[in-house]
């Protein structure tokens, strides 16, 4: 397996372990791509995590509103004339990214390995993307786009440096 | 019926833990939630409680405080605490062991994984009670 296998390989476990298990959705990788123009920052919410510890880099998932929406109804187990505060929905998504963040750190990493992640600081409208050359893994959840944006430190780390 | 303590700053993690324990059949459990380890301090404080389940990152008081003040108090230390995390490491899985954590589970939460702890901790009939 490639380098550049191994890495969808692991995005695709944690992602699917975090959204199977919180919103019951398959995921599907569509591509990786570089750069970001493709997102449609205006409709979307962002979540972004910084690694601090074994190496400093960030993650950044971007998910429309309306299926932030639709995951936070689910959830909460809302009824179709209720409609979830925003501060519940970006709770929402900001434990979807701990988890996922959690979960790729434990597969990247020796079991026995520390890591430290900064707490999830979601948001709308510019995406906090990378200084320097960084990646979007294009997912598909259920029949959603979902972007997962990756900086080149993070895929570098380790086995991954052959990206 | 049995009452677990759900404490978590995210409530939506919170309401994941317990569609968890829901879905394993035990609706009939009485849930409380707080947001950090002082309110779930000041809730075991005042009622009984028969489990906690704790995150260990939390503003005010996180979990590990926490686990320690359960776990030192002769009054509360017969409570079993699960404490969930999505960090791995070593040291503080040692220093969670140390203090008397009854069970450790990382994220994602599931059912199958918080079935396993309930029945291995505390046996199969702890929330048919």
């Amino acid at each position: 397996m490639s380098c550049k296998d191994r890495i969808e390989s692991i995005l695709l476990q944690a992602l699917s372990e975090t959204f199977e298990s919180l919103v019951f959705e398959e995921v599907v990788i569509q591509g990786i791509v570089e750069g970001s123009k493709h997102i449609d920052a205006d409709g979307s919410w962002w979540v972004n995590i910084d690694i601090i510890e074994p190496f400093d880099s960030q993650l950044v998932l971007v998910v429309r509103k309306d299926l932030m929406i639709q995951y936070t109804e689910a959830i909460f187990g809302m009824l179709d004339d209720e409609m979830p505060a925003e501060t519940q929905i970006l709770d929402n998504l900001g434990e979807l990214m701990n988890t996922f963040c959690g979960r790729i750190m434990a597969l990247m990493l020796p079991p026995d390995h520390s890591f430290r992640l900064g707490l999830p600081v979601a948001g709308e409208g510019l995406l906090p993307t990378p200084q320097g050359k960084f990646y979007t893994v294009n997912c598909l959840i259920g029949d959603n786009l979902v972007f997962l944006i990756v900086p080149e430190n993070f895929c570098n780390h380790d086995f991954l440096s052959c990206i | 019926m049995a009452k677990v303590l759900i404490t978590d700053d995210s409530a939506t993690a919170r309401m994941i833990i317990q569609r968890c324990i829901e879905v394993l059949g035990w609706q009939s459990c009485e849930f409380l939630h707080a947001s950090n380890g002082v309110e779930a301090l000041e809730i075991v404080m005042n009622q009984s409680v028969d489990l906690i389940i704790t995150d260990i990152v939390m503003p005010v008081m996180d979990g590990i405080n926490l686990l320690k003040r359960i776990k030192v108090s002769p009054k509360l230390n017969h409570i079993p605490v699960f404490v969930i995390s999505s960090l791995a490491n070593p040291a503080m899985e040692k220093e969670l062991e140390q203090f008397g954590v009854d069970h450790l589970i990382y994220k994602p939460v599931s059912p199958p994984k918080l079935l396993e702890a309930l029945e291995g901790t505390l046996g199969k009939d702890f929330l048919e009670k």
